[in-house]
Parts: structure tokens; C-alpha cells; sequence
């Protein structure tokens, strides 16, 4: 899918994660992300990310995700639903990518 | 009371909603001490379901959040979070990049749970944060791919709102006097001069000094952001606390992005607003207590025509007297040549129209 717009997701609530995508200049995923758990789970947090992205074939986007503690499930259907929104896709096919 | 934050709503004001509301806001406000700001477009409202009573506002004025507060009873319910999160969502759906806010130096944490932070502080009275400091960087990085190698690095804020003979006398002076000289072009895009236009008659205007460098402005400097009453222009006073934030931006990350060590202002003898911005860039450039390098700040004295200082206001009210033509002895070729072409002319037109 293609990154048009910027697209938003989540929230800053606890056990939730707040995703923002930006359109990307050059063809590779710039990945940002914070989080209070970051020491334990930060790198477990970018694989997930980066999975549902290369899912929804995002190739090239700016990535800002605000993780709150969110279980994976939650990561993966927020940047999903971030991707959407930034993309001209109107059929939401949500099942199809996990 | 309100032990549960699903018994309150939240939505958005604004425009003849928000006029309408505007008094239960202010008497809102004032339970937390605050003050109503006339600049706030869009107000998020917490209700309380049962009798619609304000438990909790933010204002957006633009890119910067104001008007901040949380009924006393509902303070770490978590009802801060989802006004946190409504605003973050309002403003960067409205394409803002980066969010700010002032906030006193004791509340910044939590604004820390909003994922603000800190970019400057004045250690017990204010905190300047913002909430994509990506975005600084990423400004950062376009200044520093014009790093110049030197003893005396200068640097110059201006709006040039027109470029005049005044400006161009100041960047001569900071160009003998040091190896670089860096000028910043105010961003913000709400003078008589449209930014682009401002920007091509700087340009023009300095295009034969060998060593000065243009550069474009930003969030980040002398902006609605870090000073927003540079854009205000009113008489009250202006306070310190606001101007030290772009003092100390500059201090912190503009100029060691680019080795800075000296900025340039010229004196300034009418506008009070610019007066105070002076005093105050003196004393939060070159403060001791500040653990950033040390920015000298020189003041130029003013470049006069016919005794009266030069300056960009002199040049506007000419215009909108309909004396053109006197402004040839207050700007540079370049600037006259702007001028001629899109108001004198436009205005021989307008009459040979008439007298057709």
C-alpha cells in the first residue's frame, strides 16, 4: 500500500499505542519508537511494527509509534489501521493481514 | 464523584460552537488559575454526562496547545490522557508536524505523559516542549549541510518584512567583522510580504557579500512557536519568560548546529516589543548558569535617512501612503526594483485606467 497522507492511530492511553504515518521522501521505512517499556520489549515492539508494515506492503513511510505497553495484537491492529488511513484504500480488509 | 472517566464525553469546539461555550470555559479555567487565550482556535472539552459541566479543556492555537486544565477531582484519573490524546490528533490532522506548549516548569510532567518534551527550560519558571523533536532534527540537519569553517561565526534573525537599507547595513557590518555570517528568514508567513517574496529580496539583497549564507526559517526559530508575541505586535508588555524561549533555542540548537558564536541585532528605537526582545537575548545568550556555549550578542546601531532610523515599518507605511517612489533612499536596488514593479506600476495603471 501507498503512504499518501498522514495517518493516525491509537491513543496515549495505558496499555495502548499512539501510530503515526507520514509519507516518506526516500524508499525505506523510517521507524521512531518510545516507549515505557523500551528496555524489555523495544525490540520485540520494531518487529512487530515492521511485520504488519511489510503485510500491508508499505514500503516507504515515516513511522512514529508512542507505545504505552500495548500487547502485540494491539500494536498490529493499530498500525494497520494507521496504514489505511494514509493510503487511498477504501475496502478495509482487515482479517486478510494477520 | 466522577471515579469513572467513561461517564465523560469529549468533543471539539470551534468557530460559533466554540463562542457559544466560551463563558462556561473561562469560568472553567478560572478554577485553575487560568486565563482564557484569544489566539485558541479549537477547544477539546471534557462533560461530565449527567450535567454537562466542563471537567477539563485544551486549547489549540495553531501549532501550539494552551489553555491547559483539569477539574481538581479529576487529576489522575487518567482524563488527562484522552485530552491529550484528542489534541495530538487535532493538530496533526490539521498538518502540523511538531506541537508545542508552554507550561509552568512544575506541570511539565504531566505533559510528559502526552509525549511531550522538554526542549528548553528556564530552570523553576518554564518549560518549552514539543512533541516530534524529529522534526527539529531533521532541521538541524539542513543547517548543518551548510557548516562553514571559521573563527567568528555571525549569525542574523530577521523578518524583512521589506529587506531596506537598514538590514542590508547590519549583514555588511557582521560580514567584515566575521569569517561566516548566517541569516535566518523569519518562516512565519504573516506579514504585509509574503515569506517567498521576503526570502528572493533577501537573497537579492545579499548576493554579493561572498560570505554570508540564507537560510530559511523555521518552527524553531523566532516563530508563532517559540515567541508568539513577536506576531502580536500589541503594546502591553511582553514578558520575559516568553522571548527567553527563543533566546535559549537559538543558544542551545541553532547555533552550535553551525558554530555560531556571535549574533547581530540592530538597535531598535521604536518597537517596545523588539526593545525587550534585545534585553532579554542579551541576557539568555550570554548567561553563566546555562550549561550551552556562550553567544555574544552585538548590537549595530540603526542606519538613519534624514535623521529617522531605517527601518521596514518606515518603508510599509510609505506604501500604504501611496509614496512609493520616497522609498527608493530607504532600500536597496534589488528591494526598489519589487516595488516599482508590482506597486508603482500597478498603481500608473490603475490611473491611466481611470483616465481612459
Amino acid at each position: 500500500m501507498k503512504i499518501n497522507k498522514r495517518g493516525i492511530a491509537g491513543t496515549l492511553e495505558s496499555s495502548d499505542v499512539m501510530v503515526v504515518i507520514n509519507p516518506h521522501d526516500s524508499q525505506e521505512i523510517k521507524l521512531i519508537v518510545q516507549s515505557k517499556v523500551e528496555k524489555q520489549f523495544g525490540s520485540s515492539i520494531r518487529k512487530t511494527v515492521k511485520d504488519t508494515l511489510t503485510k500491508c506492503g508499505v514500503l516507504s513511510a515515516v513511522v512514529d509509534v508512542r507505545d504505552q505497553g500495548a500487547l502485540d495484537c494491539v500494536i498490529r491492529a493499530r498500525v494497520e489501521a494507521a496504514v489505511y488511513r494514509a493510503s487511498d484504500e477504501k475496502t478495509v480488509k482487515f482479517g486478510d493481514l494477520s | 464523584m466522577y471515579r469513572n472517566s467513561d461517564d465523560i464525553s469529549i468533543s471539539l469546539l470551534s468557530g460559533s460552537d466554540l463562542e457559544r461555550k466560551k463563558h462556561d470555559i473561562i469560568d472553567f479555567l478560572a478554577t485553575g488559575d487560568l486565563r482564557i487565550d484569544d489566539q485558541v482556535t479549537t477547544f477539546v472539552v471534557a462533560l461530565s454526562q449527567d450535567n454537562e459541566r466542563i471537567v477539563a479543556c485544551a486549547g489549540l492555537d495553531k501549532n501550539v496547545v494552551k489553555c491547559v486544565c483539569v477539574d481538581k477531582q479529576l487529576r489522575g484519573s487518567g482524563l488527562s490522557v484522552r485530552l491529550g490524546t484528542e489534541v495530538i490528533m487535532q493538530g496533526l490532522s490539521k498538518g502540523y508536524d511538531d506541537l508545542f506548549l508552554f507550561t509552568k516548569y512544575i506541570n511539565s510532567r504531566i505533559f510528559d505523559g502526552w509525549g511531550f518534551k522538554s526542549l528548553v527550560e528556564i530552570p523553576n519558571v518554564v518549560s518549552f516542549m514539543d512533541y516530534d523533536s524529529t522534526q527539529l532534527e531533521y532541521y538541524l540537519d539542513t543547517l548543518k549541510s551548510t557548516l562553514r569553517a571559521g573563527e567568528r561565526i555571525g549569525s542574523i534573525v530577521m523578518n524583512a518584512n521589506p529587506f531596506t537599507n537598514g538590514h542590508r547595513y547590519l549583514v555588511e557590518q557582521a560580514s567584515k567583522e566575521c569569517d561566516w555570517v548566517h541569516v535566518f528568514l523569519v518562516r512565519e508567513d504573516v506579514s504585509f510580504f509574503s515569506y517567498d517574496t521576503r526570502l528572493t529580496l533577501v537573497r537579492d539583497g545579499v548576493s554579493d557579500l561572498r560570505n554570508v549564507v540564507v537560510h530559511e526559517g523555521s518552527d524553531y526559530i523566532i516563530s508563532h512557536a517559540t515567541f508568539p508575541q513577536y506576531f502580536l505586535k500589541k503594546d502591553e508588555e511582553i514578558t520575559e519568560q516568553a522571548s527567553a524561549i527563543d533566546a535559549l533555542m537559538f543558544r542551545k540548537y541553532i547555533a552550535p548546529s553551525l558554530n555560531i558564536n556571535i549574533r547581530y541585532v540592530g538597535t531598535e528605537p521604536t518597537d517596545k516589543t523588539t526593545a525587550m526582545y534585545n534585553v532579554v537575548l542579551k541576557k539568555f545568550l550570554e548567561d553563566c548558569s546555562y550549561s550551552d556555549k556562550k553567544i555574544e550578542l552585538k548590537e549595530i546601531e540603526r542606519v538613519k535617512f534624514q535623521d529617522i532610523a531605517v527601518s521596514a515599518s518606515r518603508v510599509r507605511s510609505l506604501i500604504q501612503e501611496n509614496r512609493y517612489r520616497e522609498t527608493a533612499d530607504l532600500v536597496p536596488k534589488s528591494t526598489y526594483l519589487y516595488l516599482n514593479k508590482f506597486f508603482v506600476n500597478e498603481k500608473e495603471e490603475r490611473k491611466s485606467c481611470h483616465e481612459n
